[in-house]
């Protein structure tokens, strides 16, 4: 064998090397994914088992507040059944009018003192807004995670073994813009 | 260059020619072995998404802050006495070798002293033990004795400085506080557990403390308003002390960074941001491939 066809083997057997590398580090990547979406998905549950408690909460004092309420179940269910089937565009919507939702009731709440001065109340109320921060925290590691995931797919040489591969692209957890503005009190008041 | 090795063999004895080769085959590997651990190393880091404190998972993590030192602790380099979170010092002194200088290392003091790093959310305690650390500030001096290694603040003469006159070489490599961290580790965390105890100390401690305040403590505790602290009220205030302690402890965590078990994922502690360590590992990659191959080359025509 000459010397250019050793070089040629090398060169072959790097490569091998390279692609299997490249497809371990795709791997590794889905499930970064996998294990960030997993940490949003547990806090989203605990929310989700905590509203009800809430609702109920709120029912005993805001007898004329029924449809208050009733928006923040709808969207309750929206986020849980947009969570299971993992739909990021259904769940950042139903999570807009979620938040939107207990603004409004936190907001509401206001107007009745004895309400605000119930323990239970102000527990729930604690324990939801911090789930919601490190829910919209944990919301920024996913897209990091889904945006190194979507680069390294459609980078050069990465793109070759994830076509091969079917490695494909993940969506963006993107929450709507209305939820992320402050509730307007002003308005809420004069309704 | 197929010349130059023939006649560079050509002057070898059978003897020589083997553990030349043999030498050649060897840090071939090496060579081989360092391209891909380090490119490895890139893809961990390029591919590990940035982690807030409060909200990061736990197990291989990436964090960016600020250096921080630890409550109460003060750490300070051993040679210029300059307050840091993190030193690495080494004495090294010159020795003759076959008509060569070369260093031979004297000492190698690394820091083991516990630090953390802040961002925005939150705190976290590195543990540079294993750590792989590129220093904010890296100063070499040169010294006629061991004791010069306090002299690194003096001004010195241009010979000195790039020269190296003196026997003593000394190195000080330092993260001082305030300096941007770009941190890869193992991410764990730890909530404090209360024991009964404890708790009761605490309890009595949190009493006391409000005790020192008797108009608040009068006011939020003495439910019928006779002025004392009387019968059911003692315990009222006990069970709010201890719903109050309760409450800060579960809202405290410790986390920790650490060197991860597994030995392939790297532990990193920079100074350098991300994009500059990605940037410095890919050159290295491309530096030992071309190595590589040139290696491969002159194996290939030796061996002819």
């Amino acid at each position: 064998m000459d010397i250019g066809s050793i070089i040629f083997w090398v060169v072959i057997a790097l490569i091998a090397f390279y692609a299997i590398n490249i497809y371990n580090h795709l791997v590794r990547i889905k499930h970064n994914v996998s294990k960030a979406w997993s940490n949003i998905d547990v806090l989203l549950k605990q929310r989700h088992d905590e509203i009800p408690k809430l609702v109920e909460t709120c029912k005993q004092y805001m007898k004329f507040e029924k449809d208050t309420l009733e928006k923040v179940m709808q969207a309750r269910s929206q986020v849980s059944s947009a969570r299971q089937s993992q739909d990021m565009a259904g769940l950042g919507a139903a999570e807009g009018m979620l938040r939107m939702g207990l603004g409004n009731l936190f907001a509401v709440a206001e107007a009745y003192p004895e309400l605000k001065a119930n323990e239970t109340f102000q527990h729930l109320q604690t324990r939801i807004s911090s789930l919601e921060s490190a829910i919209a925290d944990r919301r920024e590691f996913y897209n990091e995670s889904v945006n190194i995931n979507n680069t390294r797919i459609e980078q050069f040489p990465d793109i070759i073994v994830a076509r091969l591969l079917n490695f494909t692209s993940r969506d963006l957890l993107e929450f709507d813009a209305a939820a992320i503005k402050d509730v307007n009190l002003k308005n809420l008041f004069s309704e | 260059m197929e010349h130059w090795i023939d006649i560079y063999i050509q002057g070898l004895s059978p003897a020589e020619y083997h553990i030349q080769l043999l030498l050649l085959c060897f840090f071939l590997g090496f060579i081989l072995y360092k391209g891909i651990t380090t490119y490895q190393r890139s893809r961990f880091i390029g591919d590990t998404p940035t982690s807030n404190i409060a909200s990061a998972a736990q197990g291989y993590t990436e964090l960016k802050g600020l250096g921080e030192m630890m409550p109460g602790a003060t750490i300070t380099s051993p040679f210029s006495q300059r307050r840091c979170i993190w030193y690495q010092c080494i004495v090294e002194k010159r020795q003759r070798l076959r008509n060569h200088n070369i260093w031979v290392e004297e000492s190698n003091e690394v820091s083991d002293h516990l630090f953390q790093i802040h961002d925005d959310t939150g705190t976290c305690v590195i543990d540079p033990e294993g750590a792989y650390v590129i220093p904010s500030s890296k100063k070499t001096w040169f010294g006629s004795h061991s004791q010069a290694k306090f002299q690194g603040n003096l001004k010195k003469s241009w010979l000195n400085t790039h020269l190296g006159l003196g026997r003593y070489r000394f190195t000080e490599k330092l993260i001082t506080v305030a300096d941007p961290l770009y941190v890869i580790g193992l991410f764990t965390s730890t909530s404090k557990t209360i024991d009964s105890s404890t708790l009761q100390s605490e309890v009595e401690e949190r009493v006391k403390q409000w005790k020192t305040n008797p108009a608040y403590y009068l006011k939020s505790f003495d439910r019928d308003h006779n002025g004392k602290i009387q019968g059911d009220e003692w315990n009222k205030i006990r069970q709010h002390a201890e719903h109050v302690i309760r409450e800060q402890r579960s809202n405290t965590f410790h986390h920790i960074m650490k060197k991860p078990l597994e030995g392939n994922q790297p532990y990193v502690i920079s100074t350098r941001s991300e994009e500059q360590l990605l940037k410095n590992k890919r050159r290295f990659v491309l530096g030992y491939l071309v190595l590589f191959f040139f290696l491969l080359y002159v194996l290939l025509l030796a061996v002819k």
